[in-house]
C-alpha cells in the first residue's frame, strides 16, 4: 500500500509541472500580460516600463522566464504583490485560515447531511420521505448560490437579525488571524468560538445547499444500485437483519463510486468560495483572488491558481488511495 | 408422513407499468425430507419467483402474493410468519444457492467473513469456532488449501470455485432444505458436472432435501427423485424422474425432451426446438397456455378450456386435455397465419 501511495505521488509530480506551465502560459496570454497593472498608469513612461520589465526578467524568452519562475516557486519564493508589495506567500497564508475554516466545516457538515440523506432516500425508495427529499433536492440543486446567499442575508441577517450579515468577527473584536486575534481568542475562547460559529452559519448554508442536493442524489442512486445486487439477495437469504445487510454488505460497495466524488468536492468548494466569500465579505482567499483579478495583480493570481491546482491534485491522490482501501479488487 | 415442504395455491403477481405480470399461477407441490425435486421450465416460467416466494425474498411491492397461498414448512405457514421468525428460517432451515456465482458473493468481503457470518448468526459460534467450521466446510466442498483461502476475496476465485463457496455458505448451518436456483447455468459444461456431483455427494452425506431449479432437463436427469415441469407460472407435468423421461404426457415436456441432445439418439431423432415464444404473462390466454406452440393442439377445444393437472398414471400428473404420449402422431396443423387470424377473430369485440 505504501508503495502504491508513493507511486501515486510520483506520478503526480509531472502533472503538477504541467499544470504550472499551463497556469504560467495562460497568464502570459492574458490581455496586457504581466505588465497589465502598469499599462493604465499615465505617469509611467515607456522607458520606466521597459526598465521594470528588464528588472523582472520579462524581456527574456518566455520559456526561460517559466523555468526561472518555476524554480523560485519551488524554493518558496512566490513573488511580491504588485499592489501591497507584500510577499505572495505571506498574503496567502494570512487568508488561508479563514478559507480553510469555512471550507472544512462546510465540507464536513455537507457529507454528514448528504450521505445519510441519500442512503435513507434509497432504503425508503418511493416512500413519502423519499418523495419529499427528491423534491427538496431538486429545489436545492437549482438554487443559484449567489441568489441564495443574498436571500439568506436579507432574511436572517437584515430582517430577523439572527445571524451577522457578513465578516468573520464582530467589528469590536480583533480582526481574524491578526496579531491581536489569537491572544484574544485564548483569553475568551467561548466568546470567540461562539462568534465564529454565528458568522459561519449563513456562508456554510450558502456553500452547501447545491452540493448537499447533488451529493445526496449521487449517494441515493449508488445505494439503490447496490441494494439491487445479487449479493444483497444472498445476504438476505442468510437471514441477516436489514440493518446488518445495509451496514456490512451494502455500505462499502455503495460508497465506492461516491468516494471520488467526496474527495473532489473539497477543492470544488474552494472554487465556490469566490462567490460565497464575496457575498459575506469573508476575509479568505476567494476575496483575495477577486481583488487580485481586479487589480491585475499577477503574482497573487498565479499563486492562488497554482495552490488550488495542487489542492485538486492532492485530493485526487486521496480519492485514489481511499478507493484502493475500500475496494479489494483494486490491485496496487 | 407430513412432507417437509408443502406449497398450496401459490399465486404471485407483479405490479408493473405494463400491467399485472402473473408470474406464478396457482402452484401446488410438496417435497419430502431428504428428497430431491427438480423444477424445470423455460426462462420466465416462474421458477425463481416460486423459490423466492418460499424464502419470502420477493420485494412487496411490486410482488403481490395471493392471501390464499400457503407455504407450509414442517407444517408452519411461512407466509404468515413475522419478519424476525422468518429470518430464523432463512439460512438456517432453508438455504439458497443462486445462478451467478460471479455476482452472488459480496466483492468487498472476504469469503471467510461471508461464510462465518451465518455460523455466528444462527449457530451462535464465536470467531474461532466459526473459522474452524468454515475451513471444514471449504474442505467439504472441495476447495484446496482451505485454511489459506479464508482471507481471500471472491475475485480471487474462479467461477466454479465461487459456486463451491456459495454451496459451503448454504450448507453451513445444516439446512433441512436447499434451494438451488440454476446453480450450474452460468458455468462451463465440465464445471457444471463437477458442481452437480458435489451436490449429489452432499445430499448423501448430509441428507438435505434439495429443490433443484433448472431450465435444462439434461441437468436434473441423473440427480432428481421427482421432477415437475413449469410453464407460464403453472406446473404442467409432474412425475418421478424415470417415468417423466420415459413417458412424458404433456406436449410441452415432450417438446423439451426432443430439444435436448441425447446420447442414445439415432440419426433421424434430431433436435427439434419448440417453436414460438412463451405467452405474455400480463394477458394469459384463456385456455391452455401452451396452445399457441403446441404441436397437438385442437384450437377449438384448447383455446377455451384450461387443462387442470390430472393424474394420467399413478404418481404421474399432466395438464393436457388429451391423453398424449410420445407415440401420438402429430396432427396436420393449419398454417401459423391462420392461427393468428383465428385468435384475432376470437378476441375482437365483434367475435
Ligand atoms: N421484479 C419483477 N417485476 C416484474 N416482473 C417480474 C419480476 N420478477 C420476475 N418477474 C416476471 O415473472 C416471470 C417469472 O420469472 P422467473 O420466476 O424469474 O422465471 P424463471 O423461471 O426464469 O426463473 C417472468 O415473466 C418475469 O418477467
Ligand atoms: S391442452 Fe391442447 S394445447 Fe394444451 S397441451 Fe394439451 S393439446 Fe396442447
Ligand atoms: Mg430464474
Amino acid at each position: 500500500m505504501t508503495k502504491f501511495i508513493i507511486r501515486r505521488i510520483l506520478i503526480s509530480i509531472p502533472v503538477l509541472i504541467g499544470i504550472s506551465f499551463l497556469v504560467f502560459m495562460i497568464m502570459q496570454l492574458a490581455p496586457g500580460g504581466p505588465m497589465a497593472a502598469f499599462g493604465q498608469n499615465p505617469r509611467m513612461t515607456a522607458e520606466q516600463r521597459a526598465a521594470i520589465a528588464h528588472n523582472w526578467g520579462l524581456d527574456k524568452p518566455v520559456l526561460e522566464q517559466y523555468v526561472t519562475w518555476f524554480f523560485s516557486m519551488f524554493r518558496g519564493d512566490w513573488g511580491t504583490s504588485f499592489v501591497t508589495r507584500q510577499p505572495v506567500t505571506q498574503l496567502i497564508l494570512d487568508r488561508l485560515p479563514a478559507t480553510l475554516l469555512l471550507m472544512l466545516t462546510a465540507y464536513i457538515i455537507q457529507q454528514l447531511i448528504a450521505l445519510p440523506l441519500g442512503i435513507l432516500s434509497a432504503l425508503k425508495r418511493y416512500s413519502l420521505t423519499d418523495k419529499v427529499l427528491t423534491v427538496l433536492t431538486y429545489i436545492g440543486f437549482s438554487m443559484p448560490t449567489f441568489w441564495l446567499g443574498l436571500i439568506l442575508v436579507y432574511t436572517f441577517a437584515a430582517n430577523l437579525k439572527w445571524f451577522p450579515s457578513g465578516q468573520i468577527t464582530n467589528p469590536r473584536d480583533p480582526a481574524f488571524n491578526s496579531a491581536t486575534y489569537w491572544p484574544w481568542f485564548a483569553a475568551n475562547p467561548l466568546t470567540a468560538i461562539g462568534s465564529l460559529a454565528a458568522h459561519l452559519v449563513l456562508p456554510i448554508i450558502t456553500l452547501i445547499v447545491v452540493n448537499v442536493a447533488a451529493d445526496s442524489r449521487y449517494m441515493r442512486s449508488s445505494m439503490l444500485e447496490t441494494i439491487n445486487q445479487d449479493y444483497i439477495r444472498t445476504a438476505r437469504a442468510k437471514g441477516l437483519k436489514e440493518g446488518t445487510i445495509v451496514r456490512r454488505h451494502a455500505l462499502r460497495p455503495a460508497l465506492l463510486p461516491v468516494v471520488t466524488n467526496i474527495a473532489l468536492t473539497l477543492p470544488a468548494l474552494l472554487g465556490g468560495a469566490v462567490v460565497t466569500e464575496s457575498i459575506f465579505q469573508w476575509p479568505g482567499m476567494g476575496l483575495l483572488f477577486i481583488s487580485s483579478i481586479t487589480a491585475a495583480d499577477y503574482p497573487v493570481m498565479i499563486g492562488i491558481v497554482f495552490l488550488l491546482s495542487a489542492f485538486i491534485l492532492v485530493f485526487n491522490i486521496i480519492a485514489d488511495v481511499t478507493y484502493a482501501i475500500i475496494d479489494p479488487r483494486i490491485r496496487y | 408422513m407430513e412432507p417437509l415442504l408443502k406449497v398450496n395455491n401459490l399465486k404471485v403477481a407483479f405490479k408493473t407499468d405494463g400491467g399485472l405480470v402473473k408470474a406464478v399461477n396457482d402452484v401446488n407441490f410438496y417435497l419430502n425430507e431428504g428428497e430431491t425435486l427438480g423444477i424445470v421450465g423455460e426462462s420466465g416460467s416462474g421458477k425463481s419467483v416460486t423459490s423466492m416466494a418460499i424464502m419470502r425474498l420477493l420485494p412487496t411491492p411490486p410482488a403481490v402474493i395471493d392471501s390464499q397461498s400457503e407455504v407450509l414448512f414442517r407444517g408452519q405457514n411461512l407466509l404468515k410468519l413475522k419478519d424476525d421468525q422468518m429470518r430464523k428460517i432463512r439460512g438456517k432451515e432453508i438455504a439458497m444457492i443462486f445462478q451467478d456465482p460471479m455476482t452472488s458473493l459480496n466483492p468487498v468481503l472476504t469469503i471467510g467473513k461471508q461464510i462465518t457470518e451465518s455460523l455466528k448468526l444462527h449457530m451462535k459460534m464465536d470467531d474461532k469456532a466459526a473459522n474452524r467450521r468454515a475451513i471444514e466446510l471449504l474442505k467439504l466442498v472441495g476447495i484446496p488449501s482451505a485454511e489459506k483461502r479464508l482471507g481471500d476475496y471472491p475475485h480471487q476465485f474462479s467461477g466454479g470455485m465461487r459456486q463451491r463457496v456459495m454451496i459451503a455458505m448454504a450448507i453451513s448451518c445444516d439446512p433441512k432444505l436447499l434451494i438451488a436456483d440454476e446453480p450450474t447455468t452460468a458455468l462451463d459444461v465440465t464445471i457444471q458436472a463437477q458442481i452437480l456431483d458435489l451436490l449429489k455427494r452432499l445430499r448423501q452425506e448430509l441428507g438435505t432435501a434439495i429443490m433443484l431449479i433448472t431450465h435444462d432437463l439434461g441437468v436434473v436427469a441423473g440427480m432428481c427423485d421427482r421432477i415437475q415441469v413449469m410453464y407460464a407460472g403453472k406446473i404442467v407435468e409432474t412425475a418421478k424422474a424415470k417415468p417423466l423421461y420415459a413417458n412424458p404426457r404433456m406436449p410441452y415436456t415432450i417438446g423439451l425432451l426432443n430439444s435436448i441432445p441425447r446420447l442414445d439418439s439415432e440419426g433421424e431423432n434430431r433436435l427439434i426446438p419448440i417453436q414460438g415464444l412463451p405467452p405474455d404473462m400480463v394477458t394469459l390466454p384463456p385456455g391452455c397456455p401452451f396452445e399457441p406452440r403446441c404441436a397437438y393442439r385442437q384450437p377449438a377445444v384448447c383455446q377455451s378450456k384450461v387443462p387442470e393437472l390430472r393424474e394420467v398414471e399413478e404418481g404421474h400428473r399432466a395438464a393436457c386435455l388429451f391423453d398424449i404420449t410420445k407415440e401420438t402422431p402429430i396432427p396436420e396443423q393449419p398454417a401459423p397465419e391462420v392461427v393468428a387470424t383465428a385468435t384475432d377473430v376470437r378476441t375482437s369485440p365483434a367475435g
